[in-house]
């Protein structure tokens, strides 16, 4: 594309900078408004909870275990 | 030069004229929080509350405040509960779809027979295991099971 070609898109982009600064805006409000989670996206959050939990759990399990052994 | 400006100003002002009169105050409603990584933050959530109901549960009983046995009997309860709990990241974290998790993870807790087993906690030590009791209820609801 030429220069020549550009110029009136350049132009017009100008005079309508603020239409399209408003244009760039709602959309990127629309986007943050419905963040759509991919299922890679999905298993990454679960996984980020799941490994400590898991952990949380297993220190119960040891903890409990210790203070019955020593309780019994 | 007018040619460009015939065609594509009218469609410039037509989008963003939508884009800025969406003034109508209504707010589409947030889109739902999918519901594994509900279950999954809930069961983080209840890990921490059975360590720290553990935690409770032996001073208690260090206070004298709870006889070893009732201590005992809570701290099996919340056994019970964390052995389920390590079922249900397992599923969690699999390659199985929602629908799939979603009916091994109630499996597992009916399986578990953890609605018998406030019975067996005495009422000093069920103030205790209150928080875990609610949040594992959370877990079990919203997968459409039972409640202790």
């Amino acid at each position: 594309m030429a220069a020549n070609d550009i110029l009136p898109y350049l132009i017009i982009a100008l005079q309508a900078e603020p239409e399209l600064l408003a244009l760039i805006q709602s959309i990127r409000s629309l986007v943050k408004k419905y963040p759509a989670l991919t299922t890679d996206q999905i298993t990454a959050l679960v996984e980020q909870a799941m490994g400590p939990a898991d952990q949380e759990f297993d220190a119960v399990l040891a903890k409990i275990a210790a203070d019955q052994g020593k309780a019994g | 030069m007018k040619r460009y400006c015939n065609v594509i100003l009218p469609v410039i002002f037509l989008l963003t004229g939508c884009a800025a009169t969406n003034t109508t105050g209504t707010t589409p409603p947030p889109p739902p929080t999918p519901p594994q990584i509900v279950v999954a933050n809930s069961m983080l959530a209840l890990s921490h509350a059975l360590s720290g109901a553990t935690d409770a549960l032996i001073a208690c009983r260090q206070q004298a405040k709870c006889s070893p046995a009732d201590v005992t009997a809570a701290e099996n309860v919340i056994a019970a509960i964390a052995m389920v709990g390590k079922k249900i990241d397992q599923e969690l974290v699999s390659a199985d779809p929602w629908t799939t998790q979603k009916s091994v993870i109630l499996e597992d807790i009916t399986e578990a027979g953890l609605t018998q087993l406030e019975a067996k906690v005495s009422p000093t030590t069920q103030l205790i295991v209150v928080s875990v009791v609610t949040l594992f209820n959370n877990i079990s609801v919203a997968v459409g099971g039972p409640t202790i």
